[in-house]
């Protein structure tokens, strides 16, 4: 039922208030459809392609047999080191995100918390919102030749540590307002009852801001775990992430689209998976302080 | 329980002096309650008490050990806050037992005494409710039971019922000084609303502007207010003011007030030619047909038990008490009086109580 309604009003909400009106109910359903279209169309076709041979990707046949030979070829064959990609992939985002977590987490108190000085926490807050528009692509170079002079090149290491340069920024922004949210008193109550300041943090404000840790935590995540263009440039085959495992499936004299397709679907299942349990979390992460 | 001692204590921001001077004793099971505008450093003294605020200067004593360099965990003092600001991930049990088992004790003691707590409050049902399932009546009482179940040496309460409506606040007003009355616990209470401070307090301090005004028994303050401030501040409604000069009049001196009237004053020992402010209470005020000064009904405000009459009386407004039999309308002409020995003196410029008796 509740369900239902919130439906009802996402409709109501896509088609404007004069639209909501007695008739103009089949427009919102329209335009609810085609942007369910848009979204989900060319996942749709992944999804297909990912169980067609690869002549009938080719030929676009349709009705067409259905084969989970990609999906046993990506996952299972023995030219394949799918799998090893997605470990890899699974280490680095897990170690970038605990580790922006708890950097974000611990900037973001200090800054709302300690009484710095205007231009140190302006000037903090600045830099990052500066850094977070930088295009990564600028960066490559770079970070490349430092991690080649540091021997970092072509490690996990490496791209963890970019993974949490280019997270930090969004995360500190976020869990900063998530701690602001936490009224003072709430915490100055646990001093007065015998909390160390540290104590007070952890036993009352950290349990406070979970679900922006979740929130944050996920973006984070799921950013690592996409992210390409740092990843294609500072490994090789072996440490190669998921996105670029896929994006080799092109190759110079033969593109695999059977087997891209399908390890994209078992790419996605992480992300859709994190999203679905946590997706409450993310939305309030995101509006939050929007309306009050 | 123990006595607090609060020794010359200032504070000051940068160069901005917001509290000086304040000397304050709270005896051992004393009810001290603060009370002043917003903004009149009460709340600050009370958090700087707790250790929340560092101070500048002087020296916070409690229980005869000085805390000024001890933090809040220290002091062995609750805290109840005016949002309460209970902690919304914990049910109430163990809110109430957060701070014992802080200090390590054995589970069976704790769970004895927030249930012991729980049952003087009435929060028996409510111990395994979050906060946020709670009502603003049973939120203040959760606080209430926080702060009580660790037994600690002095209680802060911060406006802990600004937040009820008016009703409850009356009820808890009540609960809250009966309890003080079992319990004997030094309490210090922070609040605005100078009907709390009458009723609740054993003495009362009445702040103004980072400082003390005037401490006192709550009757002492009303009949002998120190300073213009506490007069005007005390008392519903509000103290009736008169501006003029002393003038020669016999033996003594007597009120000149703009316009021509006349008013007798008590004590002799007055110079004559001061600017003065004549304050009196509603109360004080007698509307008889043979008295002094002419006045126009302006508004008339019937309470139940009593009737106050707003006059005008030559451009000043005047508040009279009146008993609920008297008739009067707006626009009535009336005559009144008030006793010499009702009327408090206090210096045009500085606001200080003039001594009125040899």
């Amino acid at each position: 039922m509740d369900a239902v309604l919130r439906t009802q009003r996402r409709v109501a909400c896509a088609t404007a208030a004069p639209l909501a009106v007695a008739g103009g109910g089949w427009l919102a359903t329209c335009m609810l459809g085609l942007s369910v279209l848009a979204v989900l169309g060319p996942f749709a076709w992944i999804l297909t392609a990912s169980f067609k041979y690869q002549i009938a990707i080719y030929s676009g046949a349709w009705p067409f047999t259905p084969t989970i030979s990609n999906y046993a070829d990506v996952l299972f064959g023995r030219r394949s080191d799918f799998l090893a990609n997605v470990v890899n992939s699974l280490i680095v985002a897990s170690a970038s995100t605990a580790v922006v977590l708890t950097v974000a987490t611990l900037a973001a108190y200090s800054l709302h918390r300690l009484r710095w000085p205007l231009w140190v926490s302006a000037g903090f807050l600045g830099w990052t919102l500066l850094f977070h528009m930088i295009p990564v692509m600028t960066l490559i170079g770079p970070w490349y030749v430092a991690f080649r002079a540091l021997g970092l090149y072509d490690t996990r290491l490496a791209l963890v540590l970019t993974h949490v340069t280019i997270n930090l920024p969004m995360t500190v922004w976020l869990m900063r307002a998530f701690f602001r949210e936490v009224p003072p008193e709430i915490e100055e109550a646990a001093l007065v009852d015998g909390c160390r300041p540290l104590e007070a943090f952890r036993r009352v404000t950290l349990p406070l801001v979970v679900p922006g840790l979740v929130a944050s935590g996920i973006l984070a995540f799921i950013f690592s775990w996409n992210e390409f263009p740092i990843a294609l440039s500072l490994t090789s085959r072996e440490l190669a992430t998921v996105p670029v495992a896929i994006a080799r499936f092109a190759q110079q004299y033969e593109t695999q689209h059977g087997q891209m397709a399908a390890a994209s679907i078992v790419a996605t299942l992480p992300a859709v998976l994190l999203m679905a349990l946590g997706q409450r979390f993310i939305v309030r992460g995101l509006t939050l302080g929007a309306v009050k | 329980m123990a006595s607090v001692s609060i020794r010359n204590v200032g504070k000051r921001f940068d160069d901005v002096v917001v509290m000086q001077d304040i000397d304050l004793d709270v005896e051992d099971g004393e009810f001290i309650v603060l009370v002043g505008a917003s903004g009149c450093g009460k709340s600050t003294l009370l958090r700087m008490i707790a250790g929340l605020e560092p101070i500048t200067t002087g020296e916070i004593a409690i229980g005869g050990r000085r805390v000024n360099e001890l933090e809040p965990r220290e002091r062995d003092v609750a805290m109840v806050f005016q949002s309460y600001a209970l902690y919304p991930h914990l049910d109430v049990r163990e809110n109430m037992s957060f701070s014992l088992k802080l200090r390590k004790r054995p589970s069976a003691e704790v769970r004895r005494q927030v249930d012991a707590t729980a049952v003087t409050l009435a929060l028996e049902a409510l111990l395994d409710r979050r906060p946020r399932a709670l009502s603003g009546g049973q939120r203040q009482r959760v606080a209430m039971g926080r702060a009580i179940v660790r037994q600690p040496q002095l209680f802060l309460f911060d406006e802990p019922l600004s937040n009820l409506d008016a009703k409850l606040r009356v009820t808890m007003r009540t609960e809250i000084r009966a309890l003080h009355q079992r319990l004997r616990a030094t309490s210090i209470y922070v609040t605005h609303d100078q009907v709390e401070a009458m009723t609740m307090a054993d003495r009362m301090v009445v702040m103004n502007a980072g400082r003390m005004e005037q401490i006192g028994r709550p009757l002492d303050v009303y009949d002998h207010p120190a300073t213009l401030h506490v007069a005007q501040f005390i008392g519903s409604p509000a103290i009736n003011v008169w501006h003029g000069t002393l003038e020669a009049h016999g033996d003594g001196v007597r009120l000149v007030l703009p316009g021509g009237d006349t008013m007798a004053l008590a004590g002799s020992v007055l110079s004559a030619g001061t600017a003065v402010a004549a304050a009196f209470r509603p109360e004080h005020v007698e509307l008889v047909a043979d008295g002094p000064i002419e006045a126009r009904v302006e508004v008339v405000e019937t309470l139940g038990p009593e009737t106050y009459v707003y006059l005008d009386v030559a451009g000043r407004r005047t508040c009279a008490r009146v008993d609920r039999i008297r008739r009067l309308a707006p626009g009535d002409r009336v005559r009144l009086r008030v006793g010499p020995a009702a009327i408090h003196l206090f210096d045009g410029a500085s606001g200080r109580r003039l001594a009125v008796d040899p």
